[in-house]
């Protein structure tokens, strides 16, 4: 136990692990920027288009800085980025940074919407599944996890835009505005993780629930309730904050399809479109930030776990 | 994971397993399963015998008398809006998606057991470090990983094949390190080193034989996986470009009839649905008879 100043060791984790990031968003960078200089035809040419003369293509290499070594061009890429600069689009001339500005909100927007249904409809429904270990609600869960898993969201998509916005008209098909418009695109990326989260509760909860310390202060005479909830859950929830943190990843994923099904104005369709436009630097600048907003989550899941657990050691 | 390498080093299955899969969920009346089961040797027939059904020519023709029929006795799923028998692209579509997902979970697996096995039986800073960056990509959205490497390899099967399968190599990496480091350290690995066996005969003969159903149970659930990755792919447009019947680019292609005519989207979707939870359900129930102790059923 650490009670004495639990905050002091936990900001100088917390410290620690964000200069952590400092060298690890430097390797994805590094890795990125590799990756995608593998494509065959250079960026320049994807600028210029199928049509453009020898000439005109040579023009936007210089203009780009292309013409110069590749770990020249990463390292005035990378300086550009510490500036805030992502480089400018090929199709609309605009700042990436801007792109990206205009494009992320809706996406947080709509993962962190999914990410609550997900959470705040699967945990209780794990937590009652566990309290009644082998009952038909409890096979009915395992039965819908499967299901969840195996359903591409697009499909699940379409198939919720059929029943609710064609069919009953209580929603908006797509696009963005009102929180009408959300529900489909978040219940389409969320409904998949409520029966997945379910599942970790309850197999997280049954592990607690044959603890020494619940039989305890059962035994003391607590309620069930106030045991299930007060004890149980606390030390259940450690292991499901790391998951939220790692599958909120796959929720980013999951969002450049929904998005696309919805007409959702956020920064996969953003990238989406950059790749059929061969639009180099959006496709860099984009998958660059999804890739650290993936670290800072998975880094807030860390933290998140410390304020849960205190036996958790900040060293 | 670890819970599902077999603890007895012995070659011969467990007692329980004598008389094969099919027999075990017959024995065990897991009739979803063998239900699942069916739905796969179903799909994998119709993707084997699509090109003597039905020929390239009328799964791909645009045929605009007969678009949008709904389905009936001349087309039994119906046609998409340019007049395509839906049952021959979806019959051909079986074979791209289960071609596409058979050769990435090959190409995943090969790399990522190499991989893994090394950075196990070879532990050390190169091991420490491959693992850090394996640990790092499969923290990174699978999706967006297969989205780089389509975009860099671009629109064709092969380049799904390519995408989904980088993108799998961390998950066997990450699953196999650890069984290994751990399958070193037993008596019987040491006995035969002490032998004189080799390295390569250690792993090979030895180590690698005794982890085949972690490879068996994996294989299926990442067959459900690659096809969800590669299907969302092509959704996207970065697959196989039009008209190639695979399901996702059908879905993409029809998605704006859906209303007056849902059929266009529910035949590819629907087959797309039943190959994947079957390919789940099947690798649950393998993971039981593999080790009994990890039931998913009655736990």
């Amino acid at each position: 136990m650490m009670r004495g100043a639990p905050g002091k060791a936990m900001l100088r984790y917390a410290m620690g692990r964000l200069a952590w990031l400092v060298p690890m968003l430097f390797g994805v960078s590094l890795v990125i920027f590799l990756v995608l200089h593998l494509i065959p035809g250079d960026p320049a040419r994807m600028a210029a288009g199928p049509d453009a003369s020898e000439e005109d293509v040579q023009q936007i290499r210089a203009n780009y800085g292309l013409d110069r070594p590749l770990a020249t061009q990463y390292a005035v890429y990378m300086g550009k980025v510490l500036r805030g600069d992502l480089g400018d689009s090929f199709t609309t001339m605009s700042p990436v940074r801007e792109g990206i500005a205009r494009t992320l909100p809706a996406t947080l927007e709509l993962t962190t919407a999914a990410l609550l249904l997900a959470i705040l409809a699967g945990v209780p429904l794990g937590v009652f599944a566990a309290s009644r270990p082998g009952s038909a609600a409890d096979s009915a869960l395992t039965a819908l996890a499967v299901v969840g898993i195996s359903l591409p969201g697009f499909f699940l998509g379409l198939l919720l835009m059929l029943l609710f916005a064609a069919n009953l008209g209580w929603v908006p098909p797509t696009g963005r505005g009102t929180w009408r418009q959300l529900v489909l695109p978040a219940l389409t990326l969320g409904l998949p993780y409520v029966a997945t989260f379910a599942r970790l509760t309850r197999a997280s909860m049954l592990d607690v629930l044959s603890e020494d310390y619940i039989r305890t202060a059962r035994a003391k005479g607590l309620s069930r309730r106030n045991v299930v909830y007060k004890h149980a859950l606390r030390n259940a929830a450690i292991p499901l904050v790391t998951t939220f943190g790692m599958d909120f990843g796959r929720l980013l994923g999951g969002a450049v399809i929904v998005e696309t099904v919805f007409a959702w104005p956020g920064m996969g369709r953003f990238l989406v479109d950059a790749i059929m436009a061969r639009d180099f630097y959006v496709v860099q600048g984009t998958i660059l930030v999804f890739a650290a907003i993936v670290v800072l989550v998975n880094l807030a899941a860390d933290l998140v776990n410390g304020l849960v657990d205190p036996r958790i050691q900040f060293s | 994971m670890v819970s599902s390498i077999p603890a007895s080093s012995s070659p011969e299955a467990p007692a329980h397993a004598r008389g094969g899969f099919v027999a075990y969920l017959v024995r065990e009346r897991r009739h979803v399963a063998l239900a699942a089961l069916a739905v796969l040797v179903a799909f994998a027939a119709a993707a084997a015998f699509a090109p003597v059904l039905y020929s390239w020519e009328s799964a791909t023709r645009v045929q605009l008398g007969s678009a949008l029929l709904s389905p009936g006795a001349g087309h039994w799923l119906g046609t998409d809006e340019l007049g395509r028998d839906l049952v021959a692209r979806v019959a051909w579509g079986a074979r791209i998606t289960l071609v596409v997902a058979v050769c990435s979970v090959a190409v995943a697996l090969a790399a990522g057991i190499t991989i893994g096995a090394l950075c196990g039986f070879y532990a050390g800073r190169v091991s420490a470090f491959t693992m850090g960056v394996v640990d790092f990509m499969l923290a990174f959205p699978r999706t967006l990983f297969a989205i780089m490497l389509v975009t860099v390899a671009g629109n064709s099967i092969g380049s799904l094949v390519l995408a989904i399968g980088l993108s799998t190599i961390p998950v066997y990496a990450r699953l196999f390190q650890a069984p290994v480091l751990a399958m070193k350290q037993r008596d019987f690995v040491m006995a035969s080193r002490a032998l004189g066996a080799s390295d390569a005969r250690l792993l090979l003969r030895h180590i690698l034989p005794n982890l085949m159903s972690l490879v068996i149970v994996q294989s299926t659930i990442s067959l459900a996986e690659a096809i969800l990755i590669g299907s969302g792919l092509s959704f996207l447009g970065l697959g196989p470009p039009p008209p190639t019947p695979e399901w996702g680019v059908m879905i993409a292609g029809s998605r704006a009839h859906i209303v007056g005519h849902p059929h266009v989207i529910l035949a590819p979707g629907c087959a797309l649905f039943l190959v994947i939870l079957s390919f789940n359900l099947v690798g649950d129930a393998l993971r039981d008879y593999a080790d009994p102790r990890s039931n998913t059923r009655r736990r």
